[in-house]
């Protein structure tokens, strides 16, 4: 259960020593509340930083991952989505020449998606006090809208100062993307950042990272979608 | 006119007088010594110059805060900078002195940054005060004159408290020494005064939990601790502090007392064991479990219910009484060394050497010279202090131990180290040179005795290059020599069979290898050099959406600073070379190939750069720029390296060069933010470059150095050079 975090740990260390990179989130959501969730790690823009790093052992003292542990790293995380309900068609797909990585699954209903974290987050608010939600993404059927919450955590900023600068430039140039597909019309959306396509099935946000751990930008958004 | 000169040369006589150097408090046969020329270095850069730069002002601040306000500039301190400072070491087969000579205008101003309670420990002798530090032993002596900080280091096995110290033998000796301690330093030790060393916790019911603390007071001289505490019974839960209590400072001991199974007067001790001067305390506390009325009893009963203690702590108090004993022999002992340890620092105080000082060590004086080094560190003998130091492991087990000292005289007899550190105008340079015995300069000189190729030079240009490393050695010389080396370390060794067999293996290895063969291919000469930054074109995989947000793998481009390289090995095996290629492009699927120019290349993911090899006249060329390697191979590379570099790579064993200005320059500073930038651009404008060398051996020495050249202007000399690239760059 707790493995699972090791490949967020592991591409997170890996971005450590990058300064660009983009984190794509896609979720699209047929009208019985199922449909296919797909994340994106991409470190392409930094892959000849990445490709001398991986050469080391660690950097500024923080361990490099080889490509074996981020293999198992991945598949670890595909056995933990395999435990969870409602959740099939897993892949995942590394690839060492431009350092994209990616993890994908169909889920029946949205609640599925929602516990995949759910056990993990609260496990790490107890144990490092942190005020983080529990669910990430809900849908209420009775009034046809998506939700994507996020609750910043003062722990954010607090951990990113500790980090030293040459670690916290890191972050700089840094995205993290969301695109949100949906069969029925998209009537409105709360977070200000957030795009509606002009045939209004999709919902797109970009924030850059920096923003999101300073706590400027949210990536929580309540969509509401036609009946 | 006359007049004034002979005014001038008295008045810089008497200065001589005055201020006198210390080293000649420094014996003749120190083993080592380090001086510092302080007038060297207030030459360099004034006192007040320092007080005023940044690190200059960041250490009055620590000393203004460690000396409580008293210390607010250099001169306070007492300490006279324009003089030099040295430290000497002295070994013997008991182990090794230290001892750091430090130069005073007065001892008023050092005298007046201790504070009272240390003031109070002053030993008065004389002109000399001083006084030995309770728990490393070491002696702070000091005059008018100069301070001397003085301690030994026992490496001797023999020497530890072990179960020989308790032996018959040395029995007497330890008696005696206990009384010198007893009218030595008495004043010393710490004194445990407590408000009350009773308590009687009255009538109290079975089972009940009664608790009472102990107030003390260190009324001694020195730091009080508490290192155990033990009650004559189960039932008392004694608890003190674990840290050590200063003069003057207070404490508690925490005693609990559980009544449970207990009933009638009870009476309990608790033993502390401490450093004060009887080495135990103890506390009585005392209760009735059971009636009320009995309580007046108590009082009277007291005496003859003591009984109680004794019996149930007679195995416990044995052992304290033991562990006492023995705890007083090391005291005894401690303080027989420190008498030991003073006398030698009284006579160091006064320097009047029978022998003469270190001055009269030819080996010192011809090593350190009359040069204008700012620090020297010299090492004498390496032969004598390493058999000193194999004579203090190997205690007792008779002269010569298996011939060990002889194969260290093999090895190290006559070596010596000199080191300076020298601030000139333009750079600042530490300078080593080993100095060995003839043996062993004998095979250092066939393994470094080696030719650098001229044709390398032709192959990079100096305009560009960020730095080099350069090595200059013989892979025939090495081969030669080592097998040799080994059996002339081992000559004299009496293990028969270590002995017997080093010479034939050596002489085996020597057959079996053919130096010159493997010389071919390697010959022990080769040059590796950071050849430029150079920007390439990296393309990245990114996402484009359309108006949808569908998205769309897409392929852009960016521009990266990688540094290039180029190195270089003589190898006389071309044929060899290229069939172990061949093998390569055969077995790598793909990732070597050959290039029509004869150029292997090697492209993998795995490297950030692509690898460029090829054979040249008598060279394995390796390289990241495939241009300049299809150059080379042409014979159109224009090549530019001048005599400096030329000369230093070719005559030396070894260089590192590191062209900090023109790293500096070419660092890609947009992708910095812009503070970093700032300080960078502080670098290139004020770097130059550094150079690590490595000499060949001549006159049975070798010598490493370290060059940092300082750019011309803007600094006074490359001592103020470093305060100013600190004031830079510090926050």
């Amino acid at each position: 259960m707790k493995r699972v975090f090791n490949i967020s740990l592991l591409l997170f260390s890996l971005t450590l020593f990058t300064s660009c990179f983009e984190v794509l989130e896609e979720i699209s959501l047929n009208a019985d509340g199922s449909g296919k969730m797909l994340v994106t790690f991409n470190l392409s823009k930094s892959k000849s930083k990445i490709a001398s790093i991986m050469l080391l052992d660690s950097v500024n003292g923080h361990k490099v991952p080889s490509k074996e542990d981020i293999g198992k790293a991945l598949k670890e995380a595909k056995n933990h989505l395999k435990t969870i309900n409602g959740i099939t068609n897993i892949n995942t797909t590394t690839d060492y020449d431009n350092y994209i990585f990616t993890i994908s699954c169909d889920f029946t209903s949205i609640d599925n998606l929602d516990s995949v974290f759910k056990d993990l987050i609260s496990k790490h608010n107890k144990k490092s006090k942190t005020n983080f939600s529990t669910s990430n993404f809900s849908f209420n059927s009775s009034i046809n809208s998506f939700k994507r919450s996020f609750s910043y955590d003062n722990s954010i900023k607090r951990n990113f100062n500790k980090l030293n600068s040459e670690d916290r430039k890191i972050f700089e140039g840094a995205n993290y993307t969301s695109i949100y597909r949906f069969k029925n019309d998209v009537k409105e959306v709360s977070n200000t950042n957030a795009k509606i396509s002009p045939n209004k099935k999709a919902v797109f946000l970009k924030v850059d990272v920096m923003s999101l751990i300073l706590g400027k930008k949210s990536i929580s958004n309540t969509i509401k979608l036609s009946k | 006119m006359k007049k004034l000169l002979l005014f001038t040369y008295l008045f810089c006589i008497s200065l001589l007088v005055n201020a006198q150097d210390l080293v000649s408090k420094i014996p003749r046969d120190a083993k080592a010594v380090v001086s510092i020329k302080g007038g060297n270095v207030t030459d360099l850069v004034s006192i007040a110059e320092f007080e005023n730069s940044k690190i200059g002002k960041m250490f009055l601040k620590e000393m203004l805060r460690e000396t409580d306000g008293k210390v607010s500039n250099l001169d306070d301190l007492g300490i006279d900078l324009n003089r030099s400072f040295y430290y000497f070491m002295q070994s013997d087969t008991l182990g090794f002195k230290h001892s750091f000579l430090i130069p005073l205008k007065n001892k008023e101003g050092f005298e007046s940054l201790m504070p009272e309670r240390q003031k109070e420990k002053i030993i008065k002798d004389g002109d000399l005060s001083y006084f030995v530090d309770p728990y490393d032993s070491m002696v702070t002596m000091w005059n008018d004159n100069m301070l001397l900080l003085t301690f030994s280091q026992q490496t001797s096995q023999h020497n530890d408290y072990s179960y020989n110290d308790y032996g018959v033998v040395e029995e007497y000796a330890v008696e005696e020494a206990v009384d010198v301690v007893d009218e030595a330093v008495a004043t010393d030790y710490p004194v445990m005064t407590f408000s009350e060393s009773e308590f009687n916790f009255g009538n109290i019911a079975q089972g009940e939990i009664v608790e009472h603390s102990f107030v003390f007071t260190n009324t001694g001289n020195s730091d009080l601790i508490i290192s155990d505490a033990r009650a004559s019974c189960g039932c008392t839960v004694p608890n003190y502090p674990n840290t050590a209590i200063s003069p003057g400072e207070s404490g508690e001991i925490t005693v609990k007392f559980n009544s449970k199974n207990r009933s009638g007067i009870q009476n309990k001790t608790i033993t502390l064991t401490t450093n004060t001067e009887n080495g135990t305390e103890t506390l009585k506390i005392k209760s009735y479990v059971g009636d009320e009325e009995v309580v007046e009893e108590i009082i009277e009963v007291e005496e003859i219910m003591a009984e109680e203690t004794v019996i149930e702590s007679t195995e416990s108090i044995y052992n304290e009484d033991y562990y006492e004993r023995i705890r007083k022999e090391r005291e005894a002992k401690q303080l027989e060394e420190n008498k030991v340890l003073i006398a030698y620092a009284k006579s160091t105080m006064i320097g009047n050497y029978a022998k003469g000082s270190i001055l009269k060590n030819s080996k010192y004086t011809k090593a350190v010279g009359k040069g204008k080094d700012e620090a020297i560190a010299w090492i004498g003998d390496f032969g004598s202090m390493y058999s000193d130091i194999l004579k203090q492991a190997t205690y007792g087990l008779g002269p010569n131990y298996m011939g060990l000292y002889d194969t260290m005289d093999n090895i190290y007899g006559d070596m010596s180290v000199t080191s300076r550190l020298n601030f000139e105008k333009e750079h600042a340079s530490l300078n080593t040179s080993y100095t060995m015995n003839d043996n062993m300069a004998k095979y250092v000189k066939a393994m470094y005795d080696g030719k650098m190729n001229s044709n390398f030079f032709n192959y990079f240009n100096e305009d560009k290059m960020l730095g080099y490393f350069s090595i200059n050695a013989s892979t025939k010389g090495i081969l030669e020599a080592y097998p040799d080396m080994m059996t002339n370390m081992f000559e004299n060794f009496k293990d028969d069979e270590v002995a017997a067999f080093i010479p034939i293996g050596m002489r085996l290895l020597s057959l079996i290898i053919d130096e010159e063969g493997v010389a071919k291919i390697l010959r022990g000469d080769m040059l590796f050099v950071l050849t430029e930054m150079k920007e390439r074109e990296l393309s990245y995989t990114t996402y484009e959406y359309d108006e949808n947000y569908e998205r769309t793998e897409v392929t852009k481009t960016k521009k990266e600073t990688l540094p290039g390289f180029l190195m270089m090995i003589t190898s006389s095996e071309g044929d060899m070379f290229r069939k172990l290629m061949d093998i390569a492009v055969k077995e790598s699927r793909g990732e070597v190939t050959l290039n029509a120019n004869g150029i292997y290349q090697l492209k993998t993911n795995d490297l950030p750069i692509e690898l460029n090899f090829m054979f040249k006249d008598n060279a394995i060329l390796m390289g990241t720029s495939f241009e300049d390697m299809v150059a080379i191979k042409n014979g159109n590379y224009k090549g530019k390296v001048g005599g400096t570099h030329k000369n230093l790579i070719k005559k030396n064993s070894s260089i590192i060069y590191v062209n900090g200005q023109e790293i500096a320059s070419t660092f890609p500073r947009e992708v910095m933010p812009d503070d970093i930038k700032k300080r960078i651009d502080f670098i290139s404008e004020n770097t130059r470059d550094v150079l690590f060398r490595t000499s060949k051996v001549k006159n049975n020495s070798m010598e490493g150095e370290l060059i940092l050249n300082t750019p011309e202007k803007g600094h006074k000399n490359s001592l103020a050079y470093f305060l100013n690239m600190i004031n830079a760059l510090i926050d």
